[in-house]
């Protein structure tokens, strides 16, 4: 049975010209349109201006948007990759061969890493404010929890419940994506 | 540092739910943090009626128009414009805007335009009619200076495109697209 899909009931009602679906759309996926052009481009002018021709390219092809062939995520992922390429100055021609063995991940590990990325971010989006919030400070905050308590004013037990409450709500979105 | 998983997450929790957690956990490790978004991404881009929607409807009203002006007229061309479509800068050019006049089509197939442009730094530019948002085909070269009127034209059939841009010559960069892109 194919599993419901809010995201792609979305992109179907932008596809009718449906202004505030676009609008949801936008909010929902503009952190992960934004973070991958970031970091394909480096440069956050050019992130900007790709991630506003991504969500142009959203608005101009929602019509060829397919539910039935799958979720709207790798649809939306997909224009917005693409969006980021077309920004990327021609590229340098390669090398015959490398002065040093590279060591960084191959491209199938750096291409999952992104579409991890992708919907990490997005997920992020989609949590209440406050176990977000937790999260943030923990992970990218670099604070203890009892520091987090102390910033935020609020038992350290309340911290605990909403980092897991956080996390679990998290997986549950991930595995969602998985079975879309 | 990355926080020690244990330590977050505490005893009491079930070995089934701490593995949901701890995936979840390492994929916040890879992911890293989201950016902050620009203050130019606060808002959604504006949208209205898709291109190719506006662009059918325009020649429809185009082609009722030189009919009924013709009908009552006598097939004098008028001053007025068919339609009009507003252009507004994309995040390259966000100052400047401008008006494209479309005229009534020409015998030989043309469609004659007037632009009024303003917000560009001053040089050269080039209208081209768009397909699928990228520039596909050119409606002539213009020279700006300050605030600008360029009489343009476009001798092709409108509804093989969605839309109108503007970028510099040799560039494929839209600095306006029409407005309801």
């Amino acid at each position: 049975m194919m599993r419901r899909d809010p995201d792609g009931e979305l992109v179907v009602r932008v596809a009718r010209g449906d202004r505030a679906a676009f609008e949801t759309l936008y909010r929902r996926y503009i952190r992960s349109v934004y973070s991958l052009a970031l970091r394909r481009l480096g440069d956050p002018q050019s992130a900007e201006d790709a991630a506003q021709e991504a969500f142009a390219a959203v608005w101009r092809s929602a019509r060829t948007y397919r539910p039935e062939r799958g979720a709207a995520a790798p649809w939306l992922y997909s224009i917005a990759r693409n969006a980021a390429v077309d920004k990327l100055p021609p590229r340098q021609p390669l090398p015959t061969a490398p002065d040093s063995p590279d060591e960084g991940p191959g491209p199938e590990n750096r291409a999952e890493h992104e579409w991890l990325r992708w919907r990490v971010h997005h997920a992020l989006e989609e949590l209440p404010d406050t176990e977000r919030e937790v999260l943030a400070l923990a992970y990218w905050g670099e604070r203890s929890q009892s520091e987090i308590a102390s910033e935020l004013g609020i038992p350290l037990g309340t911290v605990k419940t909403r980092t897991r409450s956080g996390l679990s709500r998290l997986a549950g979105l991930l595995e969602e994506d998985e079975v879309k | 540092m990355s926080p020690d998983f244990d330590e977050l997450i505490g005893n009491g929790v079930e070995p089934g739910e701490r593995g949901r957690l701890r995936r979840a956990h390492e994929a916040l490790l890879v992911a890293g943090p989201p950016p902050q978004l620009p203050p130019g991404l606060a808002q959604p881009p504006p949208v209205a009626r898709h291109p190719r929607t506006v662009l059918l409807l325009a020649a429809a009203l185009a082609v009722a128009a030189a009919f009924l002006g013709g009908w009552f007229a006598g097939g004098a061309g008028g001053e007025d414009p068919d339609f009009s479509l507003a252009m507004q800068g994309t995040g390259a050019a966000r100052a400047a805007s401008a008006k494209l006049d479309v005229y009534p089509i020409d015998e030989a197939g043309n469609w004659p335009m007037k632009m009024r442009i303003s917000g560009l730094p001053d040089g050269r530019y080039e209208l081209v009619l768009t397909r699928a948002g990228k520039p596909a085909v050119s409606c002539g070269r213009f020279r700006v200076q300050g605030s600008t009127l360029a009489w343009l034209n476009a001798p092709y059939k409108l509804r093989a495109f969605d839309g109108w841009a503007v970028i510099r010559p040799g560039s494929s960069r839209i600095l306006l697209r029409t407005d309801e892109i």
